[in-house]
């Protein structure tokens, strides 16, 4: 295990699985943290991300769409289910909030998007996709601090980063959060 | 008689954009003889079997037999209408599709004028379809689900967005709390329901709207929802109960008094002395309280469709469409759909 600030990277499984911990404090820094998720993107990559209510998800995709490329406003697609997006790559912001499982998601054509290999796919409410994932994945799981525990607005992150085409992915996401490692304390 | 029909502007509309199967026949974009929305209750009830709630499958199931029922109760036929309206973007594409290539085939088999409508658009022309009617020009606050849209209306053709939510829209975080508060689904009527047993004082929520150099008329939901979190947290932490209704009541008068507000402060920039409110969240008693009292002080005249002309239904596209076919407007059967406005 290798320490980079608050980040914990346990490297390898043959240098196609990374792992993070990090913490954020703030939206900003979990949409700074995604930008460069965004910006070192490639097509097929598909970004899961789960949490509870509030835990920060939207922000996450907002932050991974605009370093992307996307300009203008990147709202909720809970009501839409899919919004898409032409940027550097094409992108699809999907949420399952209101589906109650994989054959609703097939329903809406969230398959072929997961499996098509093209462009962007970021799902919010991803714990609801079942084994519907494909092998190159990137899993970002957000969690609110137990009251009291942390500042208000602080985010626990678990980012899992698997395959090895998403190297420069990974990549993206040590460097940005070392460079947070090195941020004033709160 | 064929020609007393066409006199009498009768326009088909179709709307699937999302999760309503709707069909309707309205008399020139302001009479509407007969309503359909193919809820899952209606279709259950009715048509029997499973009913997915999202799928497009459950449109192409629906369709048909709700607009033969929108027919029927109109007492009309194919033969009687001037032209079919159809919504055919912002949405869900594969739900979009079923609605439009229905209304194409309609067309194609009658030879009747079809027009594509945005849904957004359309529903500011739930307010068209009673009296008293607004007059041009006038400010629309869009307000659902999936949309929280502040718009300026000079006439029918030209209409531009001055203010957006900038993440959730303002019927989502209702759903949102609700679901926080451990009240049904969807979550607006639940909240609307609990509100009156509650302060609405009790708790001062974070004003939803912003005003900045982005945009003077926009909206962030999503800080509020998460406000709402932080106090059910905060709450339990300090071992206190929680008063739903209390909660239930200040959040829905923190939500109605920043859209009321932003809707009157964007009119008065605009020099505009009209309100149409549209959407689901139009439903809202909260909120349609706060635009009469508001309306009240003078100097502005709002326009709120009554409730089932607010959350989604086929007649306001018809509404939207009899405008172009009037002209002798019409779509060509090439016409797509699109996920966004």
């Amino acid at each position: 295990m290798e320490t980079v600030g608050e980040a914990v990277v346990s490297p390898d499984t043959k240098g196609c699985r990374w792992a993070f911990e990090a913490e954020t404090r703030s939206p900003g820094e979990t949409r700074d943290l995604a930008r460069a998720v965004g910006r070192a993107a490639g097509d097929g990559l598909v970004v899961l991300l789960s949490g509870p209510l509030g835990a920060g998800k939207t922000v996450f995709a907002q932050g991974l769409l605009e370093g992307l490329g996307v300009a203008g406003r990147v709202a909720s697609p809970t009501f839409t289910l899919v919004n898409e997006y032409r940027a550097r790559l094409p992108a699809w912001h999907i949420d399952l909030y209101r589906l109650d499982g994989e054959a609703d998601f097939a329903a809406i054509g969230g398959d072929e998007l997961l499996l098509g290999g093209l462009g962007v796919v970021v799902v919010e409410w991803a714990e609801r996709l079942g084994d519907l994932v494909p092998a190159e994945h990137m899993r970002v799981s957000l969690a609110l601090p137990e009251y009291g525990a942390a500042p208000g607005e602080a985010r626990r992150l678990s980012v899992e980063v698997r395959g090895r085409g998403l190297k420069p992915v990974a990549d993206a996401v040590a460097r940005r959060l070392e460079s947070m490692a090195g941020r004033c304390p709160a | 008689m064929a020609c007393a029909a066409g006199s009498r502007g009768l326009v088909l509309g179709i709307e699937t954009s999302c999760d309503e199967t709707a069909v309707a026949v309205v008399g020139r974009g302001t009479e509407q003889l007969s309503g359909v929305v193919a809820s899952q209750v209606e279709l259950h009830a009715k048509y029997g079997g499973i009913v997915p709630e999202v799928a497009s499958r459950r449109h192409v199931e629906a369709i048909v037999p709700a607009a033969v029922e929108a027919l029927d109760r109109a007492g009309v036929s194919g033969r009687d209408l001037v032209g079919l309206a159809v919504t055919n973007r912002p949405g869900l594409v594969g739900s979009l599709m079923v609605g439009l290539a229905f209304a194409k085939s309609l067309a194609f088999a009658w030879d009747l004028p079809f027009v594509a409508v945005d849904h957004v658009l359309a529903h500011v022309y739930a307010s068209f379809l009673v009296e008293p009617r607004p007059r041009f020009p006038f400010l629309a606050l869009v307000v659902s689900g999936g949309h929280t849209d502040l718009l300026v209306f000079e006439n029918h053709d030209e209409h531009r967005v001055i203010g957006q939510t900038r993440d959730d829209a303002a019927g989502e975080a209702f759903d949102k709390v609700a679901r926080l508060l451990g009240l049904g689904y969807p979550g607006g009527p639940a909240v609307d329901r609990l509100a009156p047993k509650g302060r609405p004082d009790a708790v001062d929520w974070p004003d939803p709207r912003l005003d900045d150099a982005q945009g003077r008329f926009d909206f962030s939901f999503s800080g509020l929802k998460t406000a709402v979190l932080y106090h059910l947290k905060r709450q339990e932490a300090l071992g206190r109960g929680v008063c739903v209704p209390d909660i239930a009541a200040s959040f829905q008068a923190r939500v109605a008094a920043s859209l009321a507000g932003a809707a009157f402060a964007a009119a008065k920039e605009h020099g505009l002395t009209r309100i149409v409110i549209a959407g689901g969240v139009a439903a809202n008693s909260g909120l349609r309280r706060e635009m009469v009292d508001r309306a009240a002080r003078g100097g502005v005249q709002v326009f709120i469709p009554p409730i089932w002309l607010c959350t989604d239904n086929a007649a306001m596209v018809a509404a939207a469409g009899y405008v172009r076919l009037a002209r002798g407007e019409r779509d060509d059967l090439g016409t797509s759909v699109f996920s966004h406005s």
